[in-house]
């Protein structure tokens, strides 16, 4: 469960995310699209608490990130945009600080651990240190940190790019998984068929003004024609 | 030559001005306050001890000898310099893959790094070694020419040593596959310093002043033949500065200059294939070919949050180069140069090691030497004011800090795990240092503790200090961690704080000295009248400004500056009262505190500034990471 509630985030005088109220619920992947500096990033990062909304709040799982953040942090999961993250550490080095920092105990920690590094197959590389990773692998290594602790809301920002076919179908599949268990997942993306396949909702985000919510069937019915996701998309977005 | 330019341009741009998001006024003042404390401290005295120096030669040897010791001294540390930077503008700044598919002819991109590199040594050739010529000129009486060419020398004394590491760096890279271990390469450099610091602190007392100027000649004339040998190259800059009213200088300094632009143009046209060819096979760490089985069960465990956090932050700290080195390791070479000239000094004296031991331990510390208790400490804020541990605590993390604000671990916490390293590197050699002392004998168990205390608060009040200017202006947007410590302004301003609170203390600990005179000459009632009006008007302002302002000020990065400047004006005024209360008991009834009553005094000024400081960011919450993102 995550509730923005009438958020705004402000650059100087440039509203980067305006007003933007959305409800995602447990059980449902929730996509979240838009153009290249729609405000997609910043309303994720609002939500993790990296930045603080000049207006506004966003609830997750009943905490408030501007409230009670410390108890809101430990609710969710987050694989930031950019897998660049202390890479003089090894991979184990790595899980086992953001274990520590989870709180995680070591038994959970290793059955995920073994379990996550074997299915995105990066098991073997967990001694390396994270400079010798693919851009790819790292990702799958963040993905992995933010998974250890089994939050029950996942925040992805474009977890897809940069992972081959294999991975991006196990993550995709485990994404499904999770919210089988009446979790929620909530991402962003630019891939649209994976949007299309995969997503129960979604949301699409426009000069920081949210321009449409719902499922694939109602923005269908929305824009009265039997059309691609893409197809609708670029006219929801064209500024002509 | 004009991409040279604009790509160089770009570079430099990138490399050394990456905004700190910091006004420009601030950063003049700030400088010219460097400024003038490095003038006074450091330029002042060498210009006039080298003069002095002269004068004492040149009854008896023509002085420009020295001229053969200050030019290869000045070429052999550019040579160990540049290692470094080398390594970390060539090989390590990201940026390189941005300029591989862009059109620039690898010349043009070597010569683009070797300005860059030639750029970032100059600051340290000319402060620390400007003033030694000039010292050279002013005492010989030379003329004009002499600071032109002194001046064109030390604009191109790195071409030469950078040129030469650089052929030789670029073909390891290229063909000893070094790239694969780039970082134990720049180790191997550390020590190497580490080693050349020893052997610094040997020169001051091999020339010791009881030697005649004809011996020291002929010491000279010993270097001479290795440096001929060595740096053959550097005869004509040596013989051009020697010689420099007259024409034969002139062709001297032109055939340098001439040879420097030569060795310069041979350096591109060896180097630039190699090292394009270098940068596109190397990777940037070691991977190991074999598969490794991890044994889950010893590798994988719980720990707590915050010992993870220490280990985590030291682990980055120690494996990177360029945070190693100018973290850890200056502190190191500092103290070996410090203990090394200690010995050497004192072997040179007696000659036998127990001799000197014997002497030590016979001296004994009276507790009324109050005034060594603040020279220790003016020592310790300069030693903090070295490693920059606390102050680019924050700066470090980069592009990557805003994980700090998305992981269920609070600010405070997170601060505490970062200066706990920086505490624990500023004291080790001092409390060792002081431990040594209590096993000699020369302190007694009581003195320990009055001393270990406050060293501790006062190094526990600093690293919080150093990071809350780190965290109020954070440099974030680097490409090369060099940026982060080297060219980081919290960094140099929390060097200045040190150093004027350093030059505070030595003001106290001398006032205490000659307080007997002072006390002829003033009257007692006076003496301590003064302090304690300044200092409790202090205190209470201070306390009271900061009880009113923590909830009210709404700009981050003011509110923590006014946090420090309130807590440094609490430590000073709880100081300054109790020194003035001190005198009247003094001026009432003949007694004066010992080191013991100062220690309690001291403790209570730092508990209560660290308490305030502490307090004061718990209070504000995540709110206390808002200029990080
Ligand atoms: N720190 C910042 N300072 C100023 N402006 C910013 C900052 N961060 C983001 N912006 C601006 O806010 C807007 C939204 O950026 P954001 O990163 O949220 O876009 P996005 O939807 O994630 O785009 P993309 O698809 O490219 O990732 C952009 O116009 C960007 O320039
Ligand atoms: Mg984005």
């Amino acid at each position: 469960m995550i509730s923005i509630k009438n958020v705004t985030k402000k650059f100087g005088d440039f509203k980067a995310v305006d007003g933007l109220t959305l409800d995602i619920l447990s059980g449902e992947i929730f996509g979240f699209l838009g153009p290249n500096g729609a405000g997609k990033t910043t309303t994720i990062k609002m939500m993790t608490g990296i930045l603080s909304p000049n207006e506004g709040d966003i609830v997750i799982n009943g905490y408030s990130i501007v409230k009670e953040p410390l108890e809101a942090k430990r609710q969710f999961g987050f694989v930031p945009d950019s897998p660049d993250l202390f890479l003089r550490l090894k991979g184990i080095e790595y899980l086992n600080f953001i274990g520590d920092v989870y709180e995680v105990d070591s038994e959970t920690r290793q059955q995920r651990i073994m379990e996550l590094t074997k299915k995105l197959e990066i098991d073997d590389a967990l001694n390396d240190r994270l400079i010798t990773y693919s851009h790819g692998m790292r990702q799958k290594i963040i993905i992995i940190g933010a998974l250890l602790h089994q939050p029950k809301v996942w925040i992805l920002d474009e977890p897809l790019t940069g992972l081959d076919p294999r991975s991006s179908a196990v993550l995709k599949e485990m994404m499904n998984e999770h919210v089988s268990k009446g979790n929620t997942v909530f991402f962003s993306t630019h891939v649209l068929d994976t949007a299309e396949k995969i997503c129960d909702r979604v949301g699409i985000i426009n000069k920081g003004k949210l321009i449409f919510v719902g499922s694939l069937q109602e923005m269908r019915e929305h824009a009265s024609e039997n059309k691609s996701l893409e197809r609708m998309f670029l006219e929801m977005t064209d500024d002509e | 030559m004009n991409k040279v330019f604009v790509l160089t341009k770009v570079l430099f741009k990138n490399a050394f001005l990456a905004s700190n998001k910091i006004k420009l006024k601030n950063v003049i003042i700030t400088f010219s306050i460097v400024g003038i404390l490095l003038i006074a401290s450091y330029v002042v005295p060498v210009v006039m001890g080298i003069g002095e120096f002269v004068s004492w030669l040149a009854p008896v040897v023509d002085p420009s000898i020295l001229l053969e010791m200050f030019l290869p001294s000045i070429v052999f540390v550019l040579f160990l310099m540049s290692v470094i930077a080398i390594i970390s503008y060539y090989y390590l700044s990201t940026d390189i893959s941005l300029l591989l598919p862009m059109p620039f002819k690898s010349k043009e991109i070597l010569l683009a790094r070797f300005i860059l590199v030639t750029l970032s040594l100059y600051f340290f050739e000319f402060f620390f070694f400007g003033p030694v010529l000039i010292g050279y000129g002013v005492g010989s009486g030379a003329g004009l020419f002499y600071y032109v060419y002194m001046l064109i020398f030390l604009l191109t004394a790195p071409f030469i040593p950078i040129s030469i590491m650089s052929i030789i760096i670029t073909s390891l890279m290229r063909f000893g596959n070094l790239s694969a271990s780039k970082d134990r390469f720049t180790y191997i450099v550390m020590f190497l310093s580490l080693a050349f610091g020893l052997g610094f602190s040997m020169i001051p007392t091999t020339i010791e002043f009881d030697i005649n100027p004809a011996e020291f000649a002929s010491l000279i004339n010993e270097l001479q033949k290795v440096t001929n040998y060595v740096v053959p190259f550097l005869r004509p800059a040596i013989n051009a500065l020697k010689d420099s009213s007259s024409f034969v200088g002139l062709l001297w300094f032109i055939l340098y200059l001439a040879i420097s632009v030569g060795v310069v143009c041979l350096f591109l046209l060896v180097s630039s294939n190699v090292y394009i060819k270098g940068v596109m096979e190397g990777g940037n760490g070691k991977k190991k070919a074999k598969r490794h089985q991890l044994d889950t069960n010893k590798s994988i465990k719980k720990g707590s949050a915050f010992k993870s956090y220490v280990l985590k932050e030291w682990r980055l700290i120690f494996r990177t180069p360029v945070y190693n080195t100018n973290l850890v390791l200056v502190e190191l070479i500092l103290v070996v140069i410090f203990a090394g000239s200690f010995i050497f000094g004192l072997s040179a004296e007696g000659g036998d090691i127990s001799k000197v031991i014997a002497e030590i331990t016979s001296f004994k510390l009276s507790s009324q030497l109050n005034y060594v208790f603040f020279f220790i400490m003016a020592g310790i804020l300069f030693f903090n004011g070295i490693s920059l541990v606390s102050s680019t605590a924050i700066s470090r993390e980069g592009k990557a800090a805003y994980f700090m604000k998305y992981i269920p671990m609070s600010p405070i916490k997170q601060i505490n795990a970062k200066i706990f390293i920086g505490i624990i590197i500023h004291l080790l050699l001092p409390v060792i240092a002081l431990f040594a002392t209590l096993v000699l004998g020369v302190i007694d168990i009581f003195q320990f503790f009055y001393i270990l205390i406050p060293l501790v608060l006062l190094s526990v009040f600093l690293n919080y200090w150093g990071i809350l200017l780190d965290i109020a202006k954070p440099k974030l947007n680097w490409d090369n961690e060099t940026v982060a410590v080297k060219q980081n302004f919290n960094g140099v301003l929390f060097m200045i704080i040190c150093y004027s609170l350093a030059i505070i203390f030595i003001a106290f600990a001398l006032t205490l000295l000659f307080i007997d005179n002072i006390r002829k000459a003033i009257h007692g009632f006076i003496i301590g009248l003064i302090p304690t009006l300044v200092g409790s008007v202090l205190l209470i302002v201070s306390i009271l400004l900061i009880l009113n302002f923590v909830k009210k000020i709404k700009s981050l990065a003011k509110w923590m500056i006014l946090l420090n400047i309130f807590t440094l004006l609490i430590i000073l005024g709880g100081i300054l009262t109790f020194g003035g209360i001190m005198e009247f008991v003094h001026y009432l009834y003949q007694v004066n505190a010992g080191i013991g009553i100062w220690s309690i005094v001291i403790t209570i000024a730092l508990g209560l500034a660290t308490y305030i400081l502490v307090k004061s960011i718990s209070l504000k919450g995540d709110a206390i990471f808002d200029n990080i993102d």
